[in-house]
Parts: structure tokens; sequence; C-alpha cells
């Protein structure tokens, strides 16, 4: 029996809620929805092994030499993880000073504040890890197959990389709480953790662009970038991708590094915790403010629920940076443009592709908010407006949106070839209808506050508007470079959508 | 306001969940009466209500509001009704001027009187100072009054209220109490459900008890004393007595 309060006792009970909320989200009440789910896991999980074969197969199968390009290779990776563990556990760090759910109870409490921070940290960290493991875990297994035992090493280094993320996002959470105060913090961490999440893959993008005017040969003008500054296969900067090939010292190394971070961190940050999390609770009681009052104006219904969606949007600074994060993909091709203009004939597929892609995405986010996270369904449901007219409206918003944002790219590139610009308005309009029709089909019921939730919630939805995004944009790319054999390309996105179309509106109707 | 007599017509409404929840209930409101739908927790009263504002379809019956049939010209209907709810329905990041502005938009109400009536409203339910202020940090009875100010400025002839009262404190109840008496004056109709019987005993001209679904007793409170023969007893009592829950704790309360 563990005692009440203590260590044990609140991650027994943390793991107990995290274990009932995955199954939940698994079975939603219904155990067969879980061994389909977990058959359709296996069939993706078995699909990733092959494609990481396919990708990685020749390079292991000759043996992998650990020489500078290799651990290059392999530290170039774990910095991609590390940013996206890194978003991730600053977005939860967040959420455990900020989300009331059962803090106000447990702060109410005689229990320790330190006990239950210390025990938050660790399921931060863990999650992190065991999600950067299952996403590793193809590439990982197919390394050891190819070329032996030693390569299972890098589990323990990614283990390593989640703690010390989690550590660097608690210190940055804190730093920011004392520079910006709890009113800002949680704003800024959010839109940081978001921003974080893109960065390295945007900055890539547009450090190979400076450096070769395209994004095609990115792989190899990087590598090429780094191999010239690339220190000496010795140097401690290579230490957690030695540690990944098996070098036990490097590990041991690693391993402590991390070890050490996040002990430092708790001793510094958990004494503090019940205070800032406080602290964060008394925002709620400060009000934000308008200058001026709004001005009456006739307008219509449409004009009316427009205007609301874009008022609740912008207003929201993180729902801003979350859906709007899609156009920091779109600087790579704006970079490409700009570098390019006049003379752009053969990127102009690539900038096509990447636009469509960031339109499709945008468009999905965008129309989650406005037809699914609805603060209010009852007051517009109880509006005398008619359903299709509600829904209308609110469409409109997200397509207005879509082609301010996206209508400077077309028209830039109608100067310079009016046949692509037409091929992009086509694939961009196709994209976002595409989007918003799978998002109208999985509309459900929730707030604006869930947007963050809304993968998990949906994750059919989620994946189909992934493939069609990715389908419609290489449709478009393809279009701009072969126009006859584009439109094909586009033909299993159209089917989906249709078939999408025609199976939910047969299950709303019923 | 039109001639028609009844605000509320409903007649054999029906609708189930898993098991019913609404049974071939009928149920007839005057204009201009103020009606307190009383009932015990599952009893159906707010399935009832959300019926009447189009936020649940019936599986059996007609509704009729001010004439109007519901299931005809929903949107005639939804014209003349206000709905507020126990959980205010407020936007955090708009303030109370441009919640109303949106409302009046979605109502067809206009600009001009619009504002005015904002101004009048807000003014009338002591949001003044707040008028320009986000409801995001507004406390639980400040959102309840923005949201009566939101079922006001349309005008409604019929005003749906469920559990408007819970969570607020003594000021802002009296205030809405206030304000849904007025309300009567002017010859709206409101039909309310509260769990604080006080409030349906000194408010309500008639009094509906609704039990597993169907209206058990309904009648001026006089008329509900003399049906439980119990005359002179409070509401409570009564309440009590016609749902069969007069005895409920006792038991426990003398074995303590």
């Amino acid at each position: 029996m563990l005692q009440a309060g203590s260590l044990p006792w609140f991650a027994a009970h943390e793991f107990r809620l995290q274990w009932r909320d995955l199954t939940v989200m698994l079975t939603a009440g219904a155990p067969r929805r879980a061994v389909a789910i977990l058959a359709v896991s296996l069939v993706f999980f078995t699909g990733m092994h092959w494609i990481a074969s396919v990708l990685i197969g020749n390079w292991a199968k000759a043996g992998i030499e650990v020489d500078t390009a290799t651990l290059a290779q392999l530290t170039g990776s774990g910095l991609l993880f590390a940013t996206m563990s890194l978003s991730q556990a600053m977005e939860s760090v967040t959420r455990a000073y900020y989300s009331r759910a059962d803090l106000d109870l447990i702060l109410s409490s005689p229990a320790s504040a330190r006990a239950l921070f210390i025990v938050r940290t660790g399921t931060i960290a863990v999650t992190s890890m065991l999600l950067m493991a299952a996403i590793m875990s193809p590439f990982v297994n197919m390394l050891v197959v190819y070329d032996g035992w030693k390569w299972l090493a890098i589990y323990p280094v990614v283990a390593a990389i989640s703690v010390f993320t989690t550590a660097l996002a608690i210190l940055i959470t804190l730093a920011l709480f004392r520079i910006a105060g709890p009113k800002r913090t949680r704003i800024i961490a959010q839109v940081l953790a978001a921003i974080v999440g893109a960065a390295l893959i945007v900055g890539i993008q547009i450090a190979v662009i400076f450096s070769t005017g395209t994004t095609s040969n990115a792989g190899a003008a990087l590598s090429g970038a780094i191999m010239g500054l690339a220190p000496d296969v010795h140097s401690w900067i290579w230490t957690p991708a030695r540690a990944a090939t098996g070098d036990f010292a490097a590990m041991a190394t690693t391993i402590i590094v991390a070890a050490a971070a996040i002990i430092l961190t708790l001793a510094l940050a958990a004494p503090g915790f019940a205070r800032l999390a406080l602290a964060a609770n008394a925002i709620g009681q400060t009000r934000a403010a308008t200058k001026h009052a709004p001005k009456f104006r006739n307008a219509s219904q449409a004009q009316m629920l427009r205007t609301k969606e874009w008022l609740l949007l912008i207003r929201d600074p993180w729902l801003m940076s979350q859906s709007l994060m899609q156009l920091l993909y779109l600087l790579p091709p704006a970079v490409l443009l700009w570098l390019n203009y006049g003379n752009s004939g053969g990127t102009l597929p690539i900038v096509a592709a990447i636009i469509t892609m960031a339109a499709a995405q945008l468009a999905g986010g965008l129309a989650w908010l406005t037809l699914s996270g609805e603060d209010a369904h009852d007051l517009i449901l109880t509006a005398p407006l008619r359903a299709r007219d509600m829904l209308r409206a609110k469409i409109e918003a997200v397509l207005i949106a879509i082609g301010v944002i996206i209508s400077p790219f077309v028209i830039a590139i109608a100067f310079i070839d009016l046949r692509i610009a037409l091929t992009l308005f086509a694939g961009v309009a196709f994209a976002t209808a595409s989007s918003v029709i799978i998002q109208l089909m999985f509309r459900v019921r929730a707030k604006r506050s869930q947007f963050a939730r809304r993968q998990t919630a949906s994750r059919i939805a989620t994946l189909l508007e992934a493939f069609v995004s990715i389908t419609w944009a290489g449709a478009t790319g393809l279009s701009v470079a072969l126009p006859l054999a584009g439109p094909f390309a586009a033909l299993p996105a159209v089917l989906i959508v249709f078939v999408v179309w025609l199976l939910r509106r047969k299950a709303q109707l019923a | 306001m039109s001639d028609y007599p009844l605000a509320l017509d409903i007649r054999g409404l029906s609708k189930s969940f898993d098991k019913p929840a609404v049974d071939n209930l009928d149920l007839q409101v005057r204009q201009g009466e103020f009606y307190a739908l009383l009932g015990p927790n599952g009893a159906g009263k707010t399935t009832l209500l959300r019926m009447v504002a189009g936020l649940l379809p019936q599986d059996k019956g007609d509704i009729s509001v001010c004439g109007i049939d519901t299931g005809t010209d929903p949107v005639g209907a939804k014209s003349q009704v206000a709905w507020v709810s126990d959980e205010p329905m407020v936007y955090d990041r708009l303030t109370p001027l441009e919640y109303l502005r949106f409302i009046a938009g979605l109502w067809h109400v206009p600009a001009e009187d619009a504002e005015l009536k904002a101004h009048q409203l807000l003014e009338w339910l002591d949001l003044t100072a707040s008028a320009n202020a986000h409801c995001g940090g507004f406390s639980k009875g400040m959102l309840q009054k923005v949201a009566l100010a939101g079922a006001l400025i349309h005008d409604p002839r019929l005003i749906i209220l469920d559990e408007p009262l819970t969570g607020l404190d003594a000021g802002s109840a009296r205030l809405v109490k206030n304000v849904l008496k007025d309300k009567v004056s002017q010859g709206v109709t409101i039909v309310m459900t509260t769990h604080i019987l006080e409030v349906a005993e000194r408010m309500a001209e008639r009094i509906g008890v609704i039990a597993k679904g169907r209206l058990i007793a309904e009648g001026t409170l006089e008329e509900l004393q003399t049906r439980a023969g119990r005359t002179g007893s409070s509401l409570e009592d009564v309440f009590l007595d016609l749902v069969g829950q007069s005895d409920l704790g006792l038991e426990e309360v003398a074995a303590a």
C-alpha cells in the first residue's frame, strides 16, 4: 500500500489517469475498436519497417562506418527529434502550470506540490520518449537487422534526449515566468513551442536555398556544407551520436548529462511550482479589453458569422500561432521565389507544391475551428437561420482567409507564367476544398480550446486530410512541370474526398 | 404582439434516448405568462426545452411557438424564441457589446435599434463598466447576465430559461429576476426550469411538474397544493409529494 501523497502514490495516480485516457481514446467504449486500431497500427508499423528498409537497407547492409559523415547524419537526426521533443515538452510543461483540471484540488490539499511536479515532469519525459521511440523504431530496428545489435543503443539516447529537452522546456518556461510574467508566459511558450517544432526543417530549407538557389538538392548541399564545417571525428560534439552507435563511454556521458540536467532543473523548479501555478491561476481573474466600442452596422447573418470567426481567431494568439504555423512552411518557397524571380522555371513545381500543401493544411485547421470548435453551439443553433446557411457562412470565412493568405503568391507567379499561376490557383482551390469537405464531414461538437487535441480526437480525419493535402501538393507540382500528367496524380485525392462525402453524408443523414 | 393566445403549444411530444426522456407530453403556455417547469434530475425538463428551442429534434409530436409550427417553419419559430441555459453561451474573446452586436445581426435587429438597446441592456444589467472588456475574465454571474442581455436584445416573444439562476450571487439573482418580471409585464412569455423552488413559488403564475418525461401536475400553487392535499404547505413539500420523494433521506437521518 502506497503512502498517500508520496511520490510513488502520485506516480500511480498519474499512471492510472494516463492509462484510462489511453483506453478511452482507443476503445471509445467499444473494445472491438481497440482491436481494429491495433490491427491497423500493426499494418502501418510493418509498412514503415518496409519503407525504412528501402531507405537505409543498402547503406546499412554494407556495414556502417563510424566516420564524420555518419556522426553528422546521426547528429542531424538527433537534432530534428530534439526540436520535436522540445516543442512537445514546452507545450506539456505549460499545461502543467496552467491547466486547472485537478491542480486546484491538489494544491488546496496538504499533499506535496513538489512531488506532483516531479511526477508530472516524469510523465512529460516518458510520453516524449515513447513517442520519439515509436517514430524512430522502424529505422532503428532495420539498422539492427542489417548492421547488428549495437544500434539498439539509439533507444537510450532517445530517452536521454527526451529527458534533456524536458529539462530545457522547464527552464525556458521558468525564464519566461521571470521575464514576461505569468500572464504572457503561456502564450509565448505555446507560440515558441510551435515555432521550435517547425524551425529546424524550415531553417535548413532556407539555408540551402541561399547557398544553392533550390531545395531540390537540399540533402547534398547540406551534407556538403556541414562536412566542410564538421569537426574531427573525436570531437565532443559527436558524443550523443557516438553513443547511438553503441560507444559505451559516450553513452554513459550522454545519460549522465541528461540525468544531471533533469535533477538540477527539478531541484530548481519543483520548490516554486505551487507558487507559479497559483500565479498562473490568478491570470484568469484579469480582463483584456478593447480600446473602442464596436460599431453597430447593418449586416447579413453570414457577414456577422464571418466577422465573428475572424475576430475570435485574431484575438487568440495561441490559436493564431497554431493555425498559421503552416505559414512558416511558406517561407522557403517565398525565399525561393524572391531569389529566382524572373528565372525560376525549374523551381516553380516545388514552390507550387509547397504552397498547395500549406493552403490545404491551413484550411483544415481553420475549418476545424469554424465548423467544430464553436464555443456557443447552442446559441448558433437557436438563431433563426438555416443550418446550411450557417455552414456556408463559416466555410466562406475559411475560404476568404485562405484566399487572402495565398493570393499574393499566385499573383507573383502570374507575372512569371500565367499558366503556372492558374494551375497553382486550381491546385490550391481543390486542396482547400478537399480539406474543408473532410472537416465538414467529420465535424464534432468541441470547444476552440481543444484545437491542439483535434488530431487525436479524430485520427481518421487527420490521416485523410494529410493524405489528401500531400496528393494535391504532388499533383499541383506535377501539373506545373508536366501539364498533362498532373491531373491524373490528383485522382486518389478526388476519389477519397468523394468516398468520404458519400459515406459520411449517409451517416450524418442517418 | 400576435393575437394567437398560446406562446407555446406542445402536443404529444416524445423523445427517447436509451429510454423515453419525454413521453407523449402536452403543454400549453399562454402569451405573457410566467411558467415554471419543475422536476427531479433526469425528469426530462432540459430535453423538453431543447426541443422547443430547436436544439433537438423530437421523435413524435408537434411544437408551436406563437402559432408557428417548429417543424414546418423552424426559422420563423426560432426568430420568436430566446434560449438561456445554465452554461452561458458566451465567447471568451468578445466583449459584451461585440457579443450583442453579433446576436443582433443573427436575429436581424436593425443596427441603430440594436446599438441603443445594447447600451440600455448593459446598463440595466449593471454591465456598462465591463462593456468593452473580453468576457473571458468574467465571473459566472456576469457571464449569465451577458447571456441574458443577448437573449433580450432581439425582443423575443418566448424566453426559455434552463436553470438561469444556478451559480449566481444574491445580487445578480435579484437583478435577473427583476428583468424577467419586467419582461413578463410587457407581455413576454417565460418558461423556466429551476431547482430553486422558492423562485418558482414567488415568480411563476403556473407551475408544471414533470417526472419520467411526463407532465404529472400543473396549475397555480394553490391548485397544486389542493391536488397534493397539502393546503398551505410550501411548494417544496408539494413538489416532493407529487414526485414521490417526500420521505427522501428521513429514514437515513433517523437511523443516523
